[in-house]
């Protein structure tokens, strides 16, 4: 594939115009997809077929305007801002377990705030982990051993303490994340794979000494054999992906989403999409998360600077990853992780922190020029 | 060194942006791979998968409904003629096995233990879908279920489950009026699929069990067992409980019942006893009999077709199902078509010298059983004079007979709560025509008038007959049922209202004629048996000749029409219809079973003015 495909030629100071269209498009897919997924449950509970529907349309304006807002704030700013993010990280996922503000749903302890205005503070811990990751490891400046070691027990500290709530889901997420963007960076692979055997036996305790955990595992190598306990839900999607076919059986014909599928406007909407887009909807999702990935590479490549480029790394691979993660599960290639899918799942933290990053990733877009002088580098010409 | 750095850095963003890629593009593509997989190529498969493996429905029976007699209260320990009592089934899912010959092996050892035909069993699993319910064998001892349950390895996938079986406690004495249950039918399986039953289910083969199979049967529940690949149960629910089926409560009374099956022991025949006055059945037997316990099993087919081959038809109910020549029963109708169409008068005397002959191109005699002499209406039905009556019918005509033998329904059924009724046959000229190419001559009405030749009738249809001789020309639809219950008796859900049928006008002078015959019968005549009943009788005998090829003892059906209190309100009146089949003469044969009925009626109390209330709806 020819690097060219990854340069952003335009000089003008205009934003990733296909980046955007591709956030609005999903955004859109899944105002439509949420309503329709939740429309007889929210019959059923709250007497209103449109009530997820009103709210998530009240999370997507908030986030929109958040995103246009974002796009015109300059995101060499955030590098001052670090560390008050890492402590508001930290003090927002103890207050998960704060008895009176955290709550929890579902066995796990999610949540800050109350009613209308509660919020997953995981999901935005996420987005500071990667401003954060990304300022300490475009700087030059000091030991390599230092500047890997704090944002390792940094990190690990941030996976513990959301595996406490738990949500498996999202602590893998992070750790990926954050994984990759020290990949990114240009660290030597002697650290990587160092960091990575050290943490197989902490995975082994985490996922073997937990029995649901381990059975989810179980599960996912083999779902029929649990189809009537923890695989349950995934042989629930398999049949709706069956169901859906080529071109599915039209939106809100679905018959997956009543009661067979856990949570089908949030984790489980993919399998709505399949069963009611069929396969066209679900590979253009999948299209759509390419799409993005390709022009944060693209936004990323034509960053001036190495906090740009590996923060535009992290926001896009923060979204992408997370949308992999959530298709994999539903499709059965990973194990079941209750994470949701990027701008499309019900849920305004999920959204308000995705749409956040995108307006970072857009203001990025706007200082291209990095790579050209790079480029010109390379040609024996210097800046 | 600022710069070069620089340059470095982005050396290496780039070598690993370019291995970055590659990996999320063999990501995605996987994923892409899957959900081709998932919804175009591997789907149908895992559709068929998911709707076998996920669960068995094992069927819990509804308990039957149970019959009572009509003396039935509630609160008290009552008569239950048809009760249903707890047992077990030994049943499979061949699918379960794993492999044939471990079925033939299974099957093999079960056969001996049960004590089943084991190339019956083979061959019946082998016609079945392999994942339907087969019963072994029913009403198993519990001792064997404990000798199976005790040795669950050496029978794989053989499942005992809960069941009811009827018992009929009165055995025969019952067996034409509840009728039996068995196993449904391929056809009524086909035929009632879309109402709920099942193809393990019993159903109601005949009488009152078929016609009130829908109410009897209730509602089977289920369990639903969620099982694994390995059809190892998961987990277990209740998905429906069993609805008890309704109980009956029936119009006939268990002593009379008794009475008249005693009284007909040994005999072939019918007997019918009603209420004219509301059409409530009080006894209906029908001999030769079949005991219903013994075939309601389907591990006794063997014994119902042997029944159901037998000369003797022993599953037929003669009182609905078979027609004979009435004989001299009939005379009262050609007596009544005679007064109706007035071409005689009840007081006019004929001289009957034991034989009429008929004139015509070739004059014929027809004979009488014996020489009566002078004789009017009254004493030519008393003594049954067959030349009075061969005259009488000649001044009525054959149109006229015909015609009120057809008002009184004789050629229709009656419409009584038992299946498989049938009508009885009056001919017309058309008919005789048709069949013989002939037209009607005045021997063939002379042979009517009297109840021979052509015309052939039920016993419930000569029960109707009497029933409006008694209630002035109505008639009511016979019954045997006369209300339902819920399954705890607590509740009525519907009590039987007598419902009108028939309604001759007929002048009341006429009827009076007629019935003074039929009391003079008794008093002074051919039904004098019944004369010394403390209850004042009227009847009627007959007997007819039959043209039947084989050697039976008597080649003549004997009649007893009549009915009791003579002259007295007709809420209290009983009419009762004796046939037997192969009899000596109706006097000698039908008139003493009559007889008993009657005396048990008077003993229990029906002709008196409490036991009418207390007896009657």
């Amino acid at each position: 594939m020819d690097l060219k495909f990854f340069i952003d030629t335009r000089r003008s100071k205009e934003p990733d115009l296909i980046f955007f269209l591709a956030i609005l498009t999903l955004a859109g897919i899944g105002i439509a997809m949420s309503y329709s997924a939740s429309a007889v449950f929210a019959m059923k509970e709250f007497g209103d077929s449109y009530y997820f529907l009103k709210k998530q349309s009240l999370w997507f304006a908030a986030g929109f305007m958040l995103m246009l807002v974002l796009k015109e704030i300059d995101y060499r700013g955030y590098l001052k801002l670090t560390k008050i993010m890492l402590v508001f990280s930290f003090v927002l996922l103890a207050l998960v377990f704060v008895p009176g503000i955290g709550h929890s749903a579902k066995g796990s302890a999610r949540w800050v705030g109350a009613g209308a205005l509660s919020l997953q503070p995981s999901e935005f811990v996420k987005l500071f982990m990667v401003i954060y990751l990304a300022k300490v490891f475009s700087s030059d400046k000091g030991d390599r051993f230092v500047q890997i070691l704090v944002p390792v027990l940094i990190v690990s500290a941030v996976f513990l303490m959301i595996m406490l709530q738990p949500d498996f889901g999202t602590a893998m997420d992070i750790l990926a994340v954050s994984v990759f963007i020290l990949f990114v960076s240009g660290f030597p692979f002697i650290y990587i794979i160092s960091l990575s055997i050290i943490s197989i036996p902490m995975f082994y305790l985490l996922i073997y000494l937990v029995e649901y955990r381990r059975e989810r595992i179980l599960a996912f190598l083999d779902p029929w054999e649990f189809r009537y306990g923890i695989g349950y839900h995934i042989i629930q999607s398999f049949i709706a992906f069956k169901k859906g076919g080529l071109f599915g059986v039209g939106l809100g014909n679905g018959a997956q989403k009543l009661s067979r599928l856990p949570e089908p406007h949030t984790d489980f909407i993919y399998a709505v999409i399949a069963e009611e887009a069929g396969l066209a909807g679900t590979v253009i999702i999948a299209f759509l998360f390419l799409v993005i990935l390709w022009r944060g590479i693209v936004i990323s490549s034509g960053a001036q600077d190495n906090f740009g480029r590996l923060l535009a790394m992290g926001l896009s691979l923060m979204i992408a990853v997370q949308a992999f993660i959530n298709m994999g599960v539903v499709a059965g290639v990973l194990p079941t992780a209750g994470i949701p899918l990027p701008f499309v799942s019900y849920g305004g933290s999920s959204l308000l922190s995705n749409m956040i990053a995108a307006g970072i990733l857009l203001n990025i877009s706007r200082y291209r020029g990095a790579m050209h002088q790079e480029v010109n580098l390379h040609e024996g010409v210097l800046e | 060194m600022q710069s070069s750095l620089k340059v470095k850095l982005l050396e290496v963003f780039r070598l690993r942006m370019y291995f970055f890629m590659s990996v999320s593009a063999v990501a995605f593509f996987l994923l892409l791979i899957q959900l081709v997989n998932l919804q175009l190529v591997q789907g149908r498969e895992y559709q068929i998968k998911a709707l076998r493996n996920r669960e068995n429905y094992i069927p819990i029976p509804a308990a039957r409904g149970d019959i009572y007699d009509r003396n039935f209260t509630e609160g008290e320990k009552n008569v239950m003629i048809v009760s249903s009592r707890p047992s077990f089934n030994i049943t499979t899912i061949p699918a379960k096995i794993k492999s044939e010959k471990e079925l033939i092996t299974v099957i093999d050892i079960l056969s001996r233990l049960l004590k089943i035909d084991k190339d019956e069993v083979l061959s019946e699993i082998k016609n079945l879908n392999p994942w339907d319910r087969v019963v072994l064998k029913e009403d198993v001892e519990f001792d064997t279920i404990v000798k199976i349950a005790a040795h669950q390895e050496r029978f794989p996938n053989i499942d005992w489950e809960d069941a009811s079986v009827r018992v009929y406690n009165s055995s025969e004495m019952f067996s034409h009026v509840v009728g039996y249950v068995g196993n449904i039918s391929f056809d009524e399986y086909k035929r009632l699929k879309p109402e709920g039953y099942r193809h393990y289910q019993k159903i109601g083969k005949s009488g009152i069990e078929k016609q009130y199979d829908r109410l009897l049967r209730g509602r089977d529940g289920y369990v639903r067992r969620i099982v694994d690949v390995h059809q190892r149960t998961e987990g277990e629910e209740i998905g429906m409980r069993p609805q008890a089926g309704d109980n009956l409560v029936l119009t006939i009374d268990y002593n009379i019942q008794n009475t008249a099956y005693e009284a007909m022991k040994d005999l072939k025949g019918a007997a019918i006893v009603i209420k004219p006055y509301t059409g409530e059945v009080l006894a209906m037997v029908s001999k030769p009999d079949f005991d219903p316990n013994l075939i309601i099993s389907k591990n006794n087919i063997s014994i119902v077709k042997k029944l159901q081959t037998d000369a003797e038809r022993p599953f037929l109910n003669r009182v609905i199902q078979s027609r004979y020549p009435p004989a001299s029963t009939f005379k009262l109708i050609t007596a009544i078509a005679a007064l109706e169409t007035e071409r005689a008068v009840p007081e006019k005397s004929y001289y009957c010298p034991g034989k009429f002959t008929l004139k015509g191109y070739k004059d014929h005699d027809f004979y009488d059983y014996d020489a009566h002499g002078t004789v009017d209406m009254y004493w030519a039905i008393a003594k049954s004079c067959s030349v009075y009556f061969y005259q009488l019918g000649l001044l009525a005509g054959p149109s006229a007979i015909m015609r009120y033998a057809e008002d009184f329904g004789l050629n229709r059924r009656s419409g009584i709560d038992i299946p498989g009724e049938v009508e009885g046959f009056i001919p017309s000229r058309q008919w005789k025509y048709k069949a013989f190419g002939q037209p009607w001559f005045d021997g063939d009405t002379v042979n009517m008038s009297i109840g021979q030749g052509f015309v052939h009738l039920t016993p419930i249809g000569m029960c109707n007959f009497v029933s409006a001789i008694v209630n002035n020309g109505i008639v009511y639809r016979p019954r045997v049922v006369r209300e339902i219950r819920t399954n705890d008796n607590s509740r009525v859900i519907k009590s039987f209202r007598r419902e009108r049928i028939l309604e001759i006008p007929l002048n009341l002078l006429t009827l009076e004629a007629v019935k003074k015959g039929m009391r003079l019968s008794v008093t002074s005549g051919t039904s004098g048996r019944l004369g010394y009943l403390k209850v004042p009788a009227a009847g009627k005998t007959g007997t007819a000749q039959t043209r039947s090829i084989r050697q039976e003892k008597y080649s003549q059906h004997a009649w007893f029409i009549g009915y009791a209190p003579y002259e007295g309100p007709p809420e209290s009146a009983v009419v009762t219809v004796i046939l037997v089949e192969y009899g000596v003469a109706g006097a000698a044969s039908a008139a003493p079973i009559a007889e008993r009925i009657f005396y048990k009626l008077n003993e229990l109390g029906y002709f008196t003015s409490a036991g009418v209330a207390s007896k009657s709806l």
